[in-house]
């Protein structure tokens, strides 16, 4: 069988390859030295337009472009995202610094009150570029909202790439820009990037609100959490698969920029209506349960690898939820129970109490239709609890988990807290599970 | 494990960046 996954990897990764190193290949293959020039003066040139490359590259990773994050998963395609971004940084930082190193004149460009415009322009786009890197990487630390800073992450970083293509137009055209083909590249690169900025901001949000949808019921849950339940107003289904995830925007317009990332919660098997259960955690979070029935909620998705679809051939599944990890599970699990599918599945389930274990009493009525065994685990049990107590740990997973399911057809699925989720995966390693077999998305993207 | 591949990736791809920046500025002594 043909791994299309793989093919489909491979291919993004040589078009990535391909954007970033053109218009270096095309510089060093098509423009000629100069003997008068100080090499390293190219160097700090090249040096600005690899970082250039790599930053405009980061609109196509963050576009929402399926095709691209189907086959990595949407958390991989952030977390690449973020280490490209501080790569494309470093390069972009670099650029001005060599300047300064090979002639110190040059400083006098950082004065943008008497420098050229071109200068201007890139000296502004560095301070922005700083501002993006410092807010992203220190958004908790100087607790800015998410929101605020979403929208402004996406202002910024438009401005930076903006104000870097001017700098390399109006500094470029005297040298490097000359050569019609280091002109055509960058010029068809700007083009992409405008064309990837109007998809983003005008048509993917005018999109949403063609195909809008209406809160149907908001349900409270154990556990401090809300479902609301969401239909179509068109006659356009959502088709997902079980344990995907969506943006949604709740009380503004997908224009606003303003989406959350939630799991889907209900089952596959019923496309015509879904559910997404959020624990009241926070600003936003905390305004779940004030909707009300009709209001419009615009979803955007399903994205995510994070689905036993991926893996038709597994014999047995071993799902391990921390608190409200529990939602993409929760969609596995019905998606299960509605497919008739009765393959062996263990549900390792932790919570601080009994009385906060969301979707508790559903779970108890699915173990009758699954061939389900569930382990709940309580950092707080009650009195008379005679199930396990405390943190998940390597020695419950064994108790539970006899040789048979040791083998290369069980998928684990796992979905909590960042801390509970680098303890488990490391558990089940050290009980022989190989880590392909091991499945988990991060939403703690920023 | 694909967190580390992704990183490792964006390691190997700067480096052959700065590779070929320095192939750039000398390229009248490396063709």
């Amino acid at each position: 069988m043909i791994n299309t996954g793989k093919w489909k990897r491979t291919l993004w990764i040589l078009l990535f390859l391909l954007l970033v190193f053109t218009p270096i290949g095309i510089l060093i293959g098509g423009t000629e030295p100069s003997p008068n020039r100080n090499p390293w003066l190219d160097f700090s040139v090249a040096l600005g337009f690899i970082g250039l490359a790599l930053m405009a590259v980061q609109f196509a990773l963050t576009a929402r472009i399926k095709p691209l994050k189907e086959p990595f998963g949407s958390d991989v395609i952030y977390h690449f995202h973020r280490q490209v971004s501080i790569a494309a940084f470093l390069f972009i930082l670099a650029h001005p610094i060599t300047l300064f190193i090979i002639d110190k004149r040059y400083l006098y460009l950082l004065n943008i009150f008497q420098s050229p415009l071109a200068s201007k322009f890139g000296v502004s786009a560095v301070i922005f570029l700083i501002a993006v890197v410092i807010s992203a990487e220190y958004r908790k630390k100087f607790r800015i909202p998410y929101t605020f800073w979403k929208i402004w992450h996406g202002i910024l970083t438009t401005l930076v790439v903006a104000l870097a293509l001017l700098h390399v137009f109006l500094i470029g055209s005297s040298r490097y820009l000359a050569y019609p083909a280091v002109k055509a590249i960058w010029l068809g690169y700007t083009a992409a990037w405008l064309l990837l900025l109007i998809y983003t901001r005008i048509l993917y949000p005018l999109k949403l609100i063609h195909n809008k949808y209406r809160v149907k019921t908001v349900k409270e849950e154990r556990g401090a959490s809300w479902t609301i339940t969401l239909q179509p107003t068109t006659k356009k289904f959502f088709h997902f698969k079980p344990g995907q995830f969506a943006w949604l925007t709740i009380w503004k317009t997908p224009f606003s920029d303003t989406e959350h990332p939630f799991s889907i919660s209900s089952s596959s098997e019923h496309p015509e209506e879904i559910s997404f259960t959020i624990k009241d955690l926070g600003k936003f979070t905390s305004t779940i349960k004030d909707m009300q029935p009709g209001q419009d909620v615009y979803v955007d998705g399903p994205h995510g690898s994070f689905t036993i679809d991926r893996y038709p051939e597994a014999k047995s599944f071993v799902f391990i939820a921390g608190g409200i990890g529990i939602t993409p599970i929760m969609s596995m699990l019905r998606s299960m129970a509605d497919r008739d599918d009765k393959r062996p599945v263990k549900l390792f389930y932790n919570n601080r109490d009994w009385d906060s274990v969301t979707y508790r009493e559903e779970i108890a009525v699915l173990e009758k239709k699954l061939d389900i065994q569930i382990i709940h685990t309580l950092e707080k049990p009650p009195q008379k609890w005679d199930g396990e107590t405390g943190y998940l740990t390597e020695s419950i997973l064994k108790k539970y988990l006899s040789k048979s399911w040791f083998q290369e057809n069980t998928e684990i699925f796992l979905c909590g807290p960042q801390v509970m989720m680098d303890i488990v995966i490391k558990q089940c390693m050290n009980l022989s599970f190989d880590q392909k077999q091991i499945h988990y998305e991060l939403f703690n993207l920023v | 494990m694909q967190y580390k591949q992704a990183k490792s990736f964006v390691y190997i791809v700067s480096l052959l960046a700065i590779l070929l920046t320095l192939v750039f500025a000398f390229r009248s002594l490396v063709f």
